[in-house]
Order: structure tokens, then C-alpha cells, then sequence
């Protein structure tokens, strides 16, 4: 089993079985009674900070992440710095999919 | 002097783009030098060019700015594989190793090919298509759209620009996308996500919206506002590695179209359907968005405002007075708009309008030119017969009636254009009089039986001569009508279960047949001499030979290539197609009198339709 497949098992789905519990983290229907399907963004003007991560932030938790990815990072940790740059970009696009990432 | 760089990569259309005091130096993608279509990889070579057209060394910039957080983007990834469980381990696996292995690391990736440490910055996707949208508008406020299949959580944005500030108050997050739900369709009808949207657009025309009501009341729920939700148990992107899943099929009458097979009455009506529903979307959107923001002028950019029907339709609905669209409205321009949102909001320099009244993005020109001394040598050296026509003027007649006389022309003409298309940088060109021009291009040049006609470059001041619009527009981003006194009637097949459109694209529908699409419409580029003077040249000597002030315009490519960068992928393209005349600047090459070509590779299985 992969690195990549242990971390998927042993720890994303132990979280996601929380999430579930928790009620899904995002909406995946149609909703009758809201008015507007908007999502509020904050009103503040952009700050010198809100450009800059910080390389402890690209290994661990970043703050605006939502709270079963936090819980993860410890272990996202490990995963980025042995998959780091092993994987070469052969310049494929997935015919199929808008791919996610 | 605040000169930077900025880059979008690992995800489709890596792209590079330089501004120096705020002024864009240089863009371009970096499939046009790999010679690999929408090439997501780090843009080393895009980067390169950039710098060496700005005189400069990688030391002198001021920062590198990547358009989008790759934090936020793992967050949705991880979010939505827990939502999908165990289904979605093969797309995990696959984002794990781009995200985490690729993405997080692209200070890296800018270390190792600057060579230097350059400080790198990061900006939210869709505030970098906003930035992209507005700075370079001839604006000095607007409302703001940004529309696209996803950004880290965002797919839809709203919001207001004035002067140096951006603000986006509004959005729709993942997995709910306009965008990805277009692409969806695109994928059910045959074509490939990412690149096919285009075609599914084109076809639109030849379909009836019958499926329009089914996909307002199964597939997306509309708010009086313009927000909207996606219905998720129709689509298979959560969990699975393609778009739509078997309820979508079952809902639509059977399993999706299979890639280059007969297109059906069903694709044309989805298309049409997809189409009209995509509109209505916008259009209601934009109505709040101007409800809210009172602005009179609308910038849009993100993937679907490369949708140039809708725009079309925006324009003449009038919701807004006037309208800019960016021209790599894609994820390539987000490297324009992170450098641009940088320099204005990170280094607070201050915004400078053109006094032109125009916009500031230079016609879209932006990329790689090159010298009449290294054309050539180029020829020379290789021993291609060419004629030398140093005389703009006189090259500009000999070019027009090439074209009026039914031949096809590959026009190479000053910097290379960034964006999807063609403006007159990298161009195939043809008599738009002719019903033959459509199908001699298409099977002679572009080597594919398309359904979609040519669109057409016309004087900018002729433009209200052939069709129902006004305004300019220079990056073909708008559709409009042919003008009725032009149309001609059309021999319509009765309404049957499968007709062969072929028959119906080869019809005369107008005097300017070649650009003239189904219903009446035309996907149009206007030529501004002050934007390109050369290609303009070319249109107005056409016009004093034909009466008409417009040529049909194409991508200078065949079917699934990247546009041509350079004099060789320009000859080469020239060599493998029925091309008559290749003008390369001041050179003008005669397919008659080249050398016979010798071809290293079986270039027609390199390239893949979308």
C-alpha cells in the first residue's frame, strides 16, 4: 500500500466518518426555502498578508482551512514531504474530468 | 520600478506574464513553446520569453506571484474526498501527488529556474481572473463577474472595482459551478472537457432548448438573484473520474455520446439547451450584480466568459452599458491578474488608465515577435524560396488579392496574441464571400468536418456595415447577428430524429457565407489600426478590391495543435496543409515553388480533436 493510499484510509476516511456524522461540509442539493444561494464574503480591503504563505503554513495547517481538514495536517505533513516533487507533470489533461486540483 | 512576474501552472494552460509600473510587458502560454495543447507543467519557457522581451534579469524582479492558493485548493480536495468516501481514492491519489507533491512546492519550482530568490506571493484564483478583468479595462469603476469551473472553493464570483481596489462581496463555492456544469454537457455530448466548451457552443444553433425545463428543474435551482445550486446525485466529479454519472444519462435518454461519432438531433438540443440555460444564469447574475453595485460598466473573466454567445447577448440586452471581457479569460490570464492584483494592491502602485479611452492590454499582443533579420535567416538557412516585400503597402496588396482570388493565406505578422485566439498575430485567412472558403478550410487546412463556421476580422470601422453590433470588438469575445439585409433564406431539413449538418454548414445563409453561422450569427473580431496596423492594412485593401471590409479569420494551427509561436511551427503547419501562401513579415512564401516536405513524425496522431 502507498503512502498516498495509507494516509487515504487510515486517516482521510476515519475523518470523513466524523464529518458524515457531523452533517456534510458543504450543500449537495437544491435548498427551496433559502432566498439566495450566496455565500457572504468578509468586506475588507486586501492586506500585504493576505498574499504570503508562509513555508511552515505549505507543510502544516492553514488557518482558513475548514476544521476536518485541520485535523489532518499532522499527518499532510508527512505525505507532502515524501511525495514532494516525485511526481513529474507529464503535461496530461484528463479528457474527462474538470479535474479538481 | 516594480516590475513582476506572474504565473499560473499545474493545473491547465500554464502561463507566464510580465508588467512593469503597471504597464503588461509580455504573456504567453507556455504550450506554445512546449508545442502541447493547454500544457499544465511550470511555465519555464513562457517565463524566459517574458524576461528577455523586458530586458531583464530574474534578479531585477520584485516578486513572482502564483494565481491561486494551493492551501485552500488541498482543503477542497480533502473536503470533498471525505464527502465521497471511498469512491474518490483514485482521484485523491491523483491530487495528492499534484497538490502535495507538485503545488505546495512552487517556491521551489521558482528558485530553480530563476535562480534566484525572489520573493513569491499567492493570490486567490478568482480575485486574480477579477484583476485580470478590470486593470487592463478602459474603466475607472465597473462591477465585477467571475465565472469559471472552480477556483480554490469559489466558482462564482461578484463584485465591485474603482480605481486600484477590488472588492468581491459574493460568491458560489464548490461544488456548485456553472462552469463545471457546462463542462458536464460538454463531456455527455463527446467532446473534451477543458477544451470542447467551444464546440458545444457552436453547436447550440442547430438544436432545439426541449431539454432546457429538465435541467432548470433536475440539474440546477436558480435564485431570483442569479445564485444557483447544483443537484450533486446527477454529477460523477465528486467521487469519480468523469463528469456525469448514469442518473444524468438516465435523465437525458441514454448513455453519453462516444468521442468523433455521428452527433445526434439529442447533442444538438442538449447543446441548445446547456446553452440557453448558461445565459439565463448569467444574465440573472449580472441583473443583480447591477442592482447591487449600481455600476454602469460590467468586466467579466474565468472560463465561461470565453462563452462569446452569451456575451453577445449581455451586450445587446443592455443590463450594462458597456462591457470588458479579458481576453485570457482562462486560467492563463490569471497570471496577467496575479501580477496585476500584486502590483496595485501588494506594492500599492497606482492604477493609470489609457488616454486613449481604450483598453490597456495592447490588442492582446503581448507575445513573442520576431525580426524581419531572423525570418530571414530562418528561410536562408533552410533554403525556402520566399519573395522579399519590404513595402508594407505594396505586401498588403499582394496578400489581399491572394485572398480574394480563393487562396488561403498563413499570416504571421508581429507579436504572438495571449489568449485562445487568433487576432491576426497567427492566422490563417480566407475570402469570407466564398461558400467554398468554410469547407476548403476545414478539410484542407484544419483536416476536420466542423459544424462551426469561421469567424470574422473586419475593419473596425465598417462593423455596423455586416452585422448588428456598435461597439468594438477586438478580442472575439462577442457574438452578434449578421444584418437581415445581408441573410439569405435557408432551406431548414424538418424537424427529424438525426440530420446531417454537413449539408446545412455548406448552405449560403448570407453574402459573407464563410462567417456566417446557422442562426444568422457571427463570432466577430474587430481590426483597429492602432492595435495591429499591418493586418488591418491587409482588410482595407481587401475592401478596395471586393467592396468588403472583412476576411475570414482562423486560428493558424490544425486541429488539436497549439497556435503557432515561431517561423518554423509556422512553415511546418504551412507544409502539412493546403495553404497557398505563407507570409512570414516581409517574406512571402508560395506553397508552388517550396521544397518537397519531409515530415519526421505521424503529426496527424500527435494531435487529438478536443
Amino acid at each position: 500500500m502507498s503512502s498516498t493510499e495509507q494516509f487515504f484510509r487510515q486517516h482521510l476516511m476515519e475523518a470523513a466518518r466524523q464529518v458524515k456524522r457531523d452533517g456534510h461540509p458543504f450543500p449537495m442539493g437544491f435548498e427551496p426555502k433559502l432566498a439566495s444561494y450566496f455565500v457572504e464574503r468578509p468586506r475588507r480591503p486586501l492586506q500585504r498578508s493576505d498574499f504570503e504563505i508562509s513555508d511552515e503554513a505549505l507543510t502544516g495547517a492553514c488557518p482558513e482551512w475548514t476544521p476536518g481538514a485541520a485535523q489532518l495536517a499532522p499527518h499532510l505533513t508527512a505525505l507532502a514531504q515524501e511525495l514532494r516533487l516525485v511526481e513529474e507533470q507529464d503535461g496530461e489533461v484528463s479528457p474527462f474530468l474538470y479535474i479538481m486540483f | 520600478m516594480t516590475t513582476i512576474l506572474g504565473i499560473s501552472a499545474f493545473y491547465h494552460d500554464s502561463a507566464a506574464a510580465l508588467i512593469r509600473d503597471g504597464e503588461i510587458i509580455a504573456a504567453a502560454q507556455e504550450e506554445r513553446f512546449t508545442r502541447k495543447k493547454h500544457d499544465p507543467r511550470f511555465p519555464a519557457n513562457a517565463i524566459n520569453y517574458c524576461l528577455a522581451e523586458a530586458f531583464i534579469d530574474a534578479s531585477e524582479l520584485d516578486a513572482v506571484v502564483f494565481y491561486d492558493n494551493p492551501l485552500l485548493t488541498w482543503d477542497r480536495v480533502l473536503q470533498s474526498c471525505m464527502v465521497a468516501g471511498e469512491a474518490s481514492m483514485e482521484q485523491f491519489e491523483k491530487a495528492a501527488g499534484s497538490i502535495l507533491g507538485v503545488k505546495l512546492w512552487v517556491k521551489d519550482y521558482v528558485e530553480r529556474t530563476l535562480g534566484s530568490a525572489v520573493p513569491v506571493l499567492f493570490t486567490e484564483h478568482h480575485m486574480a481572473h477579477a484583476a485580470s478583468a478590470f486593470y487592463p479595462s478602459p474603466f475607472e469603476s465597473a462591477a465585477v463577474m467571475t465565472l469559471d469551473g472552480v477556483g480554490e472553493w469559489a466558482t462564482t464570483t461578484l463584485g465591485r472595482a474603482h480605481g486600484q481596489e477590488i472588492e468581491l462581496f459574493q460568491e458560489i463555492d464548490y461544488p456548485h459551478s456553472l462552469g463545471l456544469l457546462y463542462s458536464a454537457f460538454t463531456y455527455f455530448c463527446g467532446f473534451k472537457v477543458n477544451s470542447g466548451e467551444y464546440k458545444l457552443m457552436g453547436l447550440a444553433p442547430y438544436g432545439r432548448p426541449r431539454y432546457a425545463d429538465q435541467i432548470r428543474s433536475e440539474l440546477i435551482d436558480v435564485k431570483p438573484d442569479g445564485s444557483y445550486r447544483l443537484n450533486l446525485k446527477y454529477f460523477g466529479y465528486l467521487d469519480g473520474l468523469v463528469m456525469t454519472n448514469d442518473r444524468f444519462a438516465d435523465l437525458f435518454g441514454g448513455p453519453a455520446r462516444t468521442p468523433e461519432s455521428r452527433i445526434s438531433r439529442r447533442e444538438m438540443d442538449l447543446a441548445a439547451s446547456i446553452q440557453k440555460v448558461t445565459e439565463d444564469v448569467v444574465f440573472q447574475l449580472a441583473r443583480h450584480t447591477r442592482q447591487v453595485t449600481g455600476e454602469k460598466n460590467l468586466v467579466l473573466a474565468g472560463g465561461v466568459a470565453l462563452n462569446c454567445v452569451a456575451n453577445g447577448k449581455l451586450l445587446r440586452d443592455r443590463i450594462f452599458e458597456r462591457l470588458w471581457i479579458q481576453p485570457a479569460a482562462g486560467d492563463a490570464g490569471g497570471a496577467l491578474g496575479a501580477a496585476l492584483l500584486a502590483n496595485h494592491q501588494y506594492f500599492d502602485q497606482p492604477r493609470r488608465l489609457s488616454p486613449s479611452g481604450r483598453d490597456t492590454q495592447k490588442g492582446s499582443y503581448l507575445g513573442p515577435k520576431f525580426g524581419s533579420g531572423e525570418i530571414h535567416a530562418f528561410l536562408d538557412r533552410n533554403e525556402y524560396p520566399y519573395d522579399h516585400a519590404p513595402e508594407s503597402g505594396e505586401r498588403a496588396r499582394t496578400i489581399a488579392a491572394a485572398i480574394a482570388s480563393g487562396k488561403i493565406i498563413g499570416y504571421f505578422s508581429g507579436r504572438m496574441e495571449f489568449g485562445p485566439r487568433s487576432l491576426g498575430g497567427r492566422s490563417i485567412l480566407g475570402d469570407p464571400r466564398s461558400t467554398a472558403t468554410q469547407s476548403i478550410m476545414n478539410l484542407k487546412i484544419k483536416y476536420r468536418e466542423s459544424f462551426r463556421p469561421f469567424a470574422p476580422s473586419v475593419l473596425v470601422e465598417d462593423v455596423s456595415e455586416y452585422f448588428d453590433l456598435e461597439e468594438e470588438s477586438p478580442y472575439m469575445l462577442l457574438v452578434a447577428p449578421v444584418r437581415e439585409d445581408r441573410r439569405l433564406p435557408m432551406q431548414l431539413p424538418e424537424s427529424s430524429e438525426d440530420i446531417d449538418m454537413l449539408p446545412l454548414v455548406n448552405q449560403a445563409r448570407s453574402d459573407i457565407p464563410a462567417v456566417t453561422h446557422l442562426d444568422y450569427s457571427a463570432r466577430i473580431q474587430t481590426v483597429h489600426p492602432s492595435d495591429h496596423p499591418e493586418f488591418h492594412r491587409v482588410i482595407q485593401e481587401f475592401k478596395k478590391l471586393t467592396g468588403y471590409g472583412l476576411v475570414v479569420n482562423t486560428s493558424f494551427n490544425v486541429r488539436g495543435e497549439p497556435i503557432v509561436c515561431s517561423p518554423a511551427d509556422a512553415y511546418r503547419c504551412f507544409m502539412r496543409t493546403e495553404m497557398d501562401l505563407l507570409v512570414l513579415e516581409d517574406c512571402l512564401l508560395w506553397k508552388s515553388r517550396q521544397p518537397r516536405h519531409q515530415e519526421s513524425e505521424e503529426w496527424e496522431k500527435v494531435y487529438e480533436l478536443d
